[in-house]
């Protein structure tokens, strides 16, 4: 028995389960966000003396780089619209499909008449709309990555010049805020990525290699690392413990079948594009987080 | 039955192949380990939270011995207990049995594996999530278990973590209870967000909002409360890890002197902004704890007194208002840091408030009962017992609700005694209801009565011996976090004695849960079959679903849904039930 309402929606409700699971999360997002921007508020108010945020170090002020944070804002606002075109790419070819596929039922004389000679082809069109959707998604990608770089040329700047989160209340609340919501970029490169790429089949293909090279040899560095670094023996060989695990229990093999990543493009279009769609709305959020973060932390004067 | 099931999924799993490819053929660790069954999560959630309920028993007892009698050796252990380890255990008593015990047990057990039942579904909207949030569970109950044996000790600042002594705690414990703590709100995000939408789009056809038992209500306005109130704790759990691993100073203020010396931080922080931000969720957090308390008293109260529950819509309403209203309670628990008056009004005004739904929920449980002919079985036992309970708990809250009496009292044993009637005689009999209400369910077999009897008398009289003394204690002013149960101070002296009362009442409640703990296992195996409608129950996971239900699936078709979730004595019916998914016939 499948589960209702994972692909079509639910006729009162409107929506599909995936949408409205990510919507509770976004709330949930907001939530998390708005108590860090009430302890901004609640600080700053009760602060004696607050820096501004594009005033150097030198004259009293944050020395936070204000034009590289504009570049950021913008790429991802690109990167935004980028997500939208890779969701439209594939609803659209999805839409084109259909509408072949509906003509294919009609007599022949109309279908003769509607010249469509050109994208008669439904397996060319699916084709080719998850080559455009690649596309804009891989610009998507390309964009976040640059945000990040950008970010952490802004933190190494701050590192070098002896700034650090406890140097002054201003900087906790700067490296608390971008730093989570760098970490939520990371998590929507992570999700992106998944989608971008034919991963059952790349995994299928790879996967004594990873499973039996790489990943071994990334845990037995772990470990290494964490012995090196004064961690208890137990602790540090539980990755590896875990690894061993995980393969005993079949979970790696289920883990490679269960990820289709684009491929689900094959098999559940629908579903897919409804992911795309998730995905999307995540990636707005996060960038809505930076548009309030860029003015708060970046323009607003000191006192 | 088995065979027919298999062959069944086997089609169902062709159309969709990535999603439920698990379901035929598997192996051991699937089954029981990593399954992504609602049912199967549901145990594990129930099994692990009975497990961190009992660890935090014993940790009570433990502290209960150096109360009654300070500075003796404990038997067994022969050692006496130094105030450090009283904190840690104090400290992680509160988060065991808040966050691994009864939240797991009444969201994720009896959340997991009634509501989809009860909503006719196949299963949780999303299974794999839902895997997911009992996994992520495990590790930070993993990580609270750790903290145990580090150099030091686990936390001990107390449930409530306030900094400044947060902060400066020594050793690592604190850093391991925050990141324990991100992992539990983690998994309660997933587990919450599924619930909602689970109970939204997975209704029965026929099953509309008004028709839904009251249970599934109250799990709704948990998992909202869940949602939204647990994120700001994340928050500060963050701000706290950034002052205590990178030397911000986002809780410690200006010209903070520790044991003689200023402490080395920039300063310029507030203590208070932790207790705002632990309180916004820690007040919802009450009610996630009750709610679904009240869910399962409603439901086995309907079906003990063979009539419907008094006043649905009426107690539909209030379990909303009441989430609504839990977001703006918080700071009654701050009375003592001198906010000022006219904020202290404002909490104080909906505070009174938000005791009006409560009392309307509880009182519509009171009508309930009038002109029914009661079963007296085990789990109406303790839901009946639930109602005055609770009600010692709240109304005990209404002084410490208002700032003037709060005052006097918020750091004595009174507030103890409050809010463990909340919790222990309230919810956690609630809970024993539950068990004992659906085991059948889940097992296809019945507990027995006599041990449940046994059971449920002797922990009613064990609970108030063991909390009723706190009033007084706390009445007479005896601070609640002294390690040697106020020995040392004079106004204490006439009360001490109640110490020592309430150990043995501790220890006696102990020794009344082994006829439950015997009675679980033994029943598993030996107890009585039971039938599918045991209880002669209305709602969905009696009526449509066999004793266990089906695994993946619950029902042989989705049942569609007639009539509200307590239709007991219909007039002119053969049955004193009917049927959420009986046809409608007679009413024409």
């Amino acid at each position: 028995m499948q589960i209702p309402y994972t692909v079509e929606s639910r006729p009162d409700t409107g929506v599909y389960n995936g949408k409205m699971g990510i919507w509770l999360f976004l709330a949930s997002e907001v939530m998390l966000f708005g108590g860090l921007f009430s302890t901004y508020i609640l600080l700053r108010t009760g602060a004696v003396s607050w820096l501004e945020g594009s005033v150097p170090v030198e004259q009293g002020g944050a020395g936070l780089n204000v034009p590289l944070a504009t570049f950021n804002t913008f790429i991802l606002i690109a990167s935004s619209v980028t997500i939208v075109m890779a969701w439209a790419s594939l609803a659209i070819g999805r839409a084109r499909e259909k509408e072949i596929a509906h003509l294919e039922l009609e007599p022949k004389d109309i279908q003769e008449r509607i010249t469509v000679s050109a994208l008669s082809n439904p397996q060319k069109i699916r084709a080719e709309s998850l080559k455009k959707f690649q596309f804009y998604m891989g610009l998507t990608i390309l964009f976040s990555l640059l945000f990040l770089v950008a970010k952490a040329y802004e933190y190494n700047y701050k590192f070098s010049h002896g700034i650090y989160p406890k140097t002054h209340n201003f900087y906790a609340i700067y490296f608390t805020l971008t730093g989570l919501h760098g970490l939520h970029i990371i998590g929507g490169v992570l999700v992106n990525g998944y989608f971008l790429l034919p991963w059952k089949t790349l995994l299928t293909r790879f996967w004594v290699i990873i499973y039996y090279l790489i990943i071994p040899v990334v845990l037995i560095a772990l470990c290494a690392f964490l012995i090196y670094s004064g961690s208890g023996v137990i602790f540090a060989i539980s990755p590896i413990i875990l690894y061993i695990f995980l393969l005993v229990s079949g979970l790696v093999k289920t883990f490679v079948s269960a990820i289709p990543g684009c491929q689900m493009w094959e098999t559940e279009p629908d579903r897919f594009i409804n992911r795309i769609e998730c995905a999307g709305l995540y990636w707005h959020f996060v960038d809505l987080v930076w548009i309030f973060l860029f003015p708060v932390l970046y323009l607003l004067p000191g006192s | 039955m088995e065979h027919q099931n298999d062959s069944n999924l086997h089609q169902s799993h062709e159309k969709d192949d990535h999603h439920e490819d698990h379901h035929h053929d598997e192996g051991f660790w699937r089954k029981y380990f990593f399954s992504v069954d609602h049912k199967t999560i549901g145990i594990q959630y129930g099994i692990t939270s009975l497990l961190f309920l009992f660890l935090g028993f014993v940790l009570m007892m433990l502290m209960r011995w150096q109360l009654a009698f300070p500075d003796n050796p404990i038997p067994i252990i022969g050692a006496a207990m130094s105030s450090e380890v009283y904190n840690q255990f104090g400290a992680m008593h509160g988060t065991i049995m808040i966050f691994l015990g009864v939240v797991p047990l009444g969201v994720g057990a009896f959340g997991n594996y009634i509501v989809p039942i009860q909503v006719g579904a196949p299963d949780m909207a999303f299974p794999r999530l839902n895997m997911a949030s009992y996994w992520v569970y495990f590790v930070g109950g993993l990580i609270m278990l750790i903290s145990f044996f580090i150099p030091l000790g686990p936390a001990q600042s107390g449930w409530t973590s306030y900094p400044p002594l947060s902060n400066i705690a020594a050793g690592h414990g604190q850093d391991f209870w925050l990141i324990g703590m991100v992992f539990l709100i983690t998994s309660s995000l997933l587990g919450s967000a599924n619930i909602i939408v689970t109970i939204i789009q997975l209704r029965a056809p026929g099953l509309s909002f008004m028709r839904l038992p009251f249970f599934v209500w109250a799990q709704l306005v948990t998992s909202f409360l869940l949602l939204l109130a647990f994120p700001p704790l994340e928050a500060a759990g963050i701000l706290q890890l950034m002052d205590r691993l990178a030397g911000t100073s986002f809780f410690m203020p200006t010209g903070l002197v520790v044991s003689g010396q200023p402490v080395d931080v920039a300063g310029g922080g507030s203590p208070i902004l932790w207790q705002h931000l632990f309180w916004f969720l820690a007040h919802p957090e009450v009610y996630v704890l009750i709610l679904p308390a009240m869910g399962i008293v409603g439901e086995i109260i309907a079906n003990n007194t063979r009539k419907p529950l008094w006043g649905y819509n009426s107690l539909v309403y209030a379990a909303i208002f009441l989430g609504f209203m839990s977001f703006i309670v918080w700071a009654h628990h701050m009375y003592l840091t001198g906010m000022g008056t006219a904020i202290s009004a404002f909490f104080q005004t909906t505070t009174m408030i938000i005791s009006i739904p409560s009392v309307v929920i509880l009182t519509a449980f009171m009508i309930s009962l009038w002109g029914g002919s009661i079963r007296f079985n085990t789990p109406m036992l303790f839901a009946l017992a639930f109602l005055p309970m609770f009600g010692i708990g709240g109304l005990t809250g209404l002084p410490l609700g208002l700032n003037t009496s709060d005052i006097p009292l918020h750091d004595t044993y009174y507030v103890i005694g409050h809010f463990h009637y909340v919790v222990a005689p309230g919810t956690i009999f609630a809970l024993f209801a539950g068990i004992y209400y659906w085991f059948p369910k889940i097992t296809g077999r019945r507990m027995d009565e006599g041990l449940g009897k046994i059971h449920f008398f002797g922990s009613f009289v064990a609970m108030n011996v063991v909390f009723m003394p706190m009033f007084i204690q706390g009445l007479a002013g005896v601070s609640r976090r002294l390690a040697d149960g106020g020995l040392t101070y004079a106004h204490a002296q006439d009360v001490l004695v109640w110490n020592q009362v309430t150990s043995f009442g501790a220890w006696g409640l102990a020794i009344f849960q082994l006829p439950f703990i015997f009675n679980f296992f033994s029943s598993i195996w030996w107890g009585e079959e039971a039938k599918d409608n045991v209880w002669q129950a209305t709602t969905l996971e009696w009526t449509a679903a066999p004793s266990p239900p089906l695994p993946h699936m619950n029902f042989a078709e989705i049942p569609e849904v007639f009539r509200g979730p307590y239709e007991y004595s219909l007039p002119g019916m053969d049955e004193d039930f009917t049927p959420q998914n009986q046809a409608l016939e007679l009413e024409a």
